[in-house]
């Protein structure tokens, strides 16, 4: 006797509901937190919001396997962004002595 | 095994693993200490590829892993440990969190489990027994030599007749059918296919979680071959620019 191996009644709506909770979790670290680095990872957040949402659809309806492909691209701008992300920090805490956005308030110097 | 039971362990592993990304993710946005918040958003990097696995993308799992855990987070703790002087690693992330990011916020959350409760998904759900009954229609039967034997398996030349007639029937489910072909002719070919609730047993298994390395492959370097090699530009742009914004300044 074998019938569908799927979970629960909906999956997609399970993969849905944790990629709302992870975005706005990242949204509200991008938008409170006053260490540089601390936003970075409020980005990284919401991108893997994203990412939950494309593995979600990819599996679990018609949209077909180019949603894994798109992860693979986010995930590869991800390390892109972090890690420039992260160069810019290290010049932030170099010219101002601390990462807090709120004091890198000048262009010059 | 137990339908019910592998359902229930299923769905134990995906709540718990979906737990694990949820807390860690909260615990980001909220905790007063940077380090207590990077080592959370590794359980949430962690949990989130556990939950692509669920879905049965493994090769995105396994990149989560190898390249958010062990390139990005990584170096988000170097970037916490070398921005900060020892003193104040305990109390470094304060935050301003004011009433109207709360309200954005949950203005967010809030529209966003509605659409994602309310609106009628139309979900596909694969149904691997119906695809490996039909496919093992198509597989040569194996002749029963006397009643109670285990019938040998198909003679290579036998599959390899039966190929094409396989390869436009796959062609329904997939879009790449000569890679699942190949594995399907392999699964038969294996010893101990020869028994028909074996194989069928095997082929339920293989359409339940089909190969996506193959097929996320053909992907990258055919139809979005550009994407790919302008990504591939970009990311010497990006290791470029670290490289010289990063860069030790030269004393004058």
């Amino acid at each position: 006797m074998s019938g569908d191996w799927t979970f629960a009644a909906e999956p997609l709506r399970h993969f849905l509901a944790v990629s709302a909770i992870l975005f706005s979790a990242g949204l509200y670290t991008v938008m409170t937190r006053r260490n540089a680095v601390s936003v970075l990872m409020g980005i990284e957040l919401i991108l893997n919001a994203a990412n939950v949402n494309l593995v979600g659809f990819a599996q679990y309806t018609r949209t077909g396997m180019e949603g894994n492909v798109f992860v693979v691209f986010v995930i590869l701008l991800a390390a892109a962004e972090a890690a420039v992300g992260l160069a810019i920090c290290l010049g932030i805490y170099r010219n101002f002595g601390v990462v807090d956005v709120d004091k890198a308030d000048r262009m010059q110097g | 095994m137990d339908e019910a039971l592998t359902l229930k362990i299923y769905n134990a592993v995906f709540y718990g693993f979906a737990a694990l990304a949820v807390g860690g993710a909260v615990t980001v946005a909220l905790s007063q200490n940077i380090v207590r918040s990077a080592f959370a958003l590794l359980a949430t990097l962690f949990g989130v590829g556990a939950m692509y696995a669920c879905a049965g993308a493994d090769f995105l799992a396994a990149t989560q892993l190898l390249i958010y855990v062990g390139g990005i987070l990584v170096l988000l703790i170097f970037a916490v440990m070398l921005t900060h002087r020892i003193s104040d690693v305990k109390l470094s992330n304060e935050a301003t969190p004011g009433p109207l990011a709360v309200f954005v916020a949950s203005c967010v959350l809030f529209s966003l489990l509605l659409t994602a409760f309310t609106y009628p998904w139309k979900e596909a759900r694969r149904d691997p027994a119906r695809i490996a009954g039909e496919v093992q229609k198509v597989l040569p039967a194996a002749a029963e030599a006397y009643p109670g034997a285990v019938p040998a398996g198909p003679t290579a030349a036998d599959l390899a007749a039966v190929r094409p007639a396989l390869v436009v029937r796959l062609r329904e489910w997939t879009d790449l059918p000569e890679i699942w072909a190949d594995e399907v002719l392999a699964i038969a070919a294996a010893p101990g296919a020869g028994d028909a609730d074996a194989l069928r047993f095997r082929l339920e298994r293989f359409f339940a979680n089909p190969p996506l390395t193959p097929q996320i492959g053909r992907l990258l370097l055919g139809r979005y071959l550009l994407p790919f090699e302008v990504v591939s530009i970009l990311l010497l742009g990006a290791l470029v620019g670290a490289a010289y914004l990063a860069r030790k300044e030269l004393a004058a």
